[in-house]
């Protein structure tokens, strides 16, 4: 049977959710000694954070779930209505803190204004300190932090370094964008949800695909072929044009950025070959002796249990 | 005979917990009154052990002391298959699958697994060696009945060539013992699902004989086992599954009989020309030779 090209990003939201409930519980269990082990979650608001706090709520209960809201002075206030939705639709225990002060006293020691503060940098301290947050209250409660990146964010490297990346467990990150919009869409995310374009919101009036120049659903459907399918970047050009069409999206472009540009004239590479470092976190080690991390050592994480 | 099919999960290098989930299944089996109890892949020792497969290894002597009490569960004249890390007496590691039998303090058969997946997320070959022996045993059964019985682990069985040698022997009953890590979600069922359960009932079909899979459920780490362990008649069909994921003991009776009706309505196996099939082997490997 052919493979229908312009269905290559369908799942099946049933089975998935069903794997990652058994994920969780089993990290709970492998790492606290039972199923039902306590999780915090940073809740933004968005489709990510919503659907893994669904997820969780699903796998070890609502009692066992704490979301923390963590909005920033500038965040846009529609971040925690959104994200209380999500608490009041689960039931769940939740805190919110705004991490207003805790940014601000990191360039207060520096001493620098707050105003004269490097964009990019000081949404990457407000990624950082949710981090921060997140840890501090896992130590406190007892909980696990639940990683909420999706595929596509990993593998475009749109994501903080240790900040957002950062987890015991990266619940949907082998989930692209579309498919998170599948599995929110059946596990019942709440509608306003699913209809809002999605935000880092580390700046006002920031959106992911303004950032990224291009759709979530163009971005993913180049993704997919490029990186489960071992497509070659001439080939998905083509077959876009082909299968897809003209949908507003230079495919052209699209892939160029993505999957970088080889040809007699050119090496450039890709985002997906430029961000690998903030997918394999563990820094690079030099090889000195004869077994080395990760080089040579490479026990599984979870033993015994 | 009365098969039983110990779907379970096992705790990487935990043997006391491994032990402890076949003695359960083993008395389920009991009480069954099954003569065949089948355990997935390296059941003793979990799968994917990676640096820490040396610290999961058994010699015979360890084997014997750790499986001692196990098989001491073992009803009078009943079989079981183990899985576990092999280090041999010449101290390669090999994925090894036993089958022990009550009251006898030796395994019976030893299958090495022989085809280690070194591709995709598989990284066998670097931690284990290949098994060089594809093999069957007779076992006569309580009702006095003998089967010719053969192993063929997980990724063993996707080479058809390792069927070949088991439709050589006549083998009735395969065993394939498996630790499939469930992949591919874009369609009514996972793609690994859909994969094996394909194999196994063409293989069935075209061997004439029962096939019996015993899959893993559980997680290690970021990968999980499906489970779906199943029973295929000779015909193909799947005449017994379990669920996925959860840990589950399946109970299926199977008959010789319905190998003799296969084998006499479809004898595809005693149609076959061994003595052409091995001579065209030969030569086509030496064309392949000259070829590089």
């Amino acid at each position: 049977m052919m493979k229908d090209m312009r269905n290559l990003l369908q799942t099946n939201p049933d089975l998935v959710q069903r794997i990652l409930i058994h994920a969780i519980r089993h990290t709970s269990e492998s790492i606290r000694g039972h199923e039902r082990g306590r999780w915090v979650v940073n809740l933004s608001g968005g489709l990510d954070s919503s659907l893994s706090t669904f997820l969780a709520a699903e796998a070890v209960g609502k009692d066992n779930v704490l979301a923390l809201l963590l909005p920033y002075k500038s965040s846009a206030s529609s971040s925690v209505d959104d994200a209380m939705k999500v608490v009041n639709a689960l039931g769940i225990k939740y805190k919110i803190f705004e991490i207003t002060d805790a940014v601000e006293g990191l360039y207060k020691a520096k001493g620098i204004p707050i105003d004269e503060a490097d964009g990019r940098a000081k949404g990457n301290v407000m990624a950082r300190m949710r981090m921060i947050f997140g840890y501090e209250e896992c130590e406190r409660w007892g909980g696990l932090l639940l990683g909420t990146s999706n595929k596509t964010e990993a593998l475009l490297g749109y994501s903080t370094i240790w900040g957002d990346s950062a987890s015991a467990l990266n619940l949907i990150a082998d989930l692209y964008k579309t498919q998170v919009r599948q599995l929110s869409r059946s596990i019942g995310v709440p509608q306003v949800i699913l209809d809002k374009a999605p935000s880092a919101d580390l700046e006002p009036n920031q959106t992911d695909e303004s950032d990224l120049g291009f759709s979530y659903y163009s971005m993913d459907n180049v993704l997919v072929r490029f990186v489960d399918h071992s497509m070659a970047p001439a080939e998905i050009k083509a077959e876009l044009w082909k299968s897809m069409g003209d949908i507003g999206t230079d495919w052209n472009a699209c892939v160029d950025k993505i999957c970088g540009v080889s040809t007699d004239e050119e090496m450039r590479p890709g985002l997906v070959d430029i961000m690998q470092y903030k997918r394999r976190m563990t820094p690079i080690v030099p090889k000195v002796s004869r077994v080395t991390i990760e080089t040579d050592y490479r026990p599984p994480k979870q033993w015994g249990r | 005979m009365r098969i039983a099919l110990g779907q379970i999960d096992c705790r990487l290098g935990n043997l006391p917990y491994n032990c402890t989930r076949h003695e359960d299944v083993l008395k389920i089996a009991a009480e069954s009154n099954a003569d065949l109890t089948v355990f997935p892949e390296l059941s003793l020792t979990g799968y994917r052990l990676r640096s820490n497969i040396h610290r999961a290894m058994l010699t015979d002597n360890d084997f014997l002391h750790n499986c001692g009490k196990v098989s001491s569960v073992l009803q009078e004249g009943t079989f079981a298959t183990f899985g576990y890390v092999e280090v041999s007496e010449r101290s390669v590691l090999h994925n090894s699958t036993v089958i022990l039998e009550s009251g006898n303090d030796q395994p019976i058969f030893r299958h090495r697994k022989v085809y280690l997946p070194t591709y995709g997320m598989f990284e066998e070959a670097r931690y284990a060696r290949p098994g060089l022996r594809i093999r069957t045993i007779d076992l006569t059964m309580r009702d006095g009945e003998t089967w010719r019985i053969g192993i063929l682990c997980c990724e063993d069985a996707w080479h058809s060539t390792a069927w070949a040698i088991m439709q050589a022997y006549g083998a009735d009953l395969i065993i394939v013992p498996s630790a499939s890590p469930g992949r591919g979600v874009e369609s009514d069922r996972l793609g690994s699902q859909k994969s094996w359960y394909g194999i196994l009932s063409t293989h069935a079909e075209l061997s004439g004989c029962w096939v019996a899979y015993c899959n893993r459920v559980g997680f290690e780490d970021d990968i999980h086992f499906w489970g779906g362990s199943s029973i295929f008649a000779p015909t193909g069909e799947m005449t017994a599954q379990a669920g996925l994921m959860d840990e589950e003991t399946l109970i299926h009776d199977i008959s010789r009989r319905a190998v003799t009706t296969a084998r006499i309505s479809t004898p595809i196996i005693a149609d076959e020309n061994w003595d052409m099939i091995s001579r065209e082997l030969n030569i086509a490997m030496m064309n392949k030779e000259s070829e590089n």
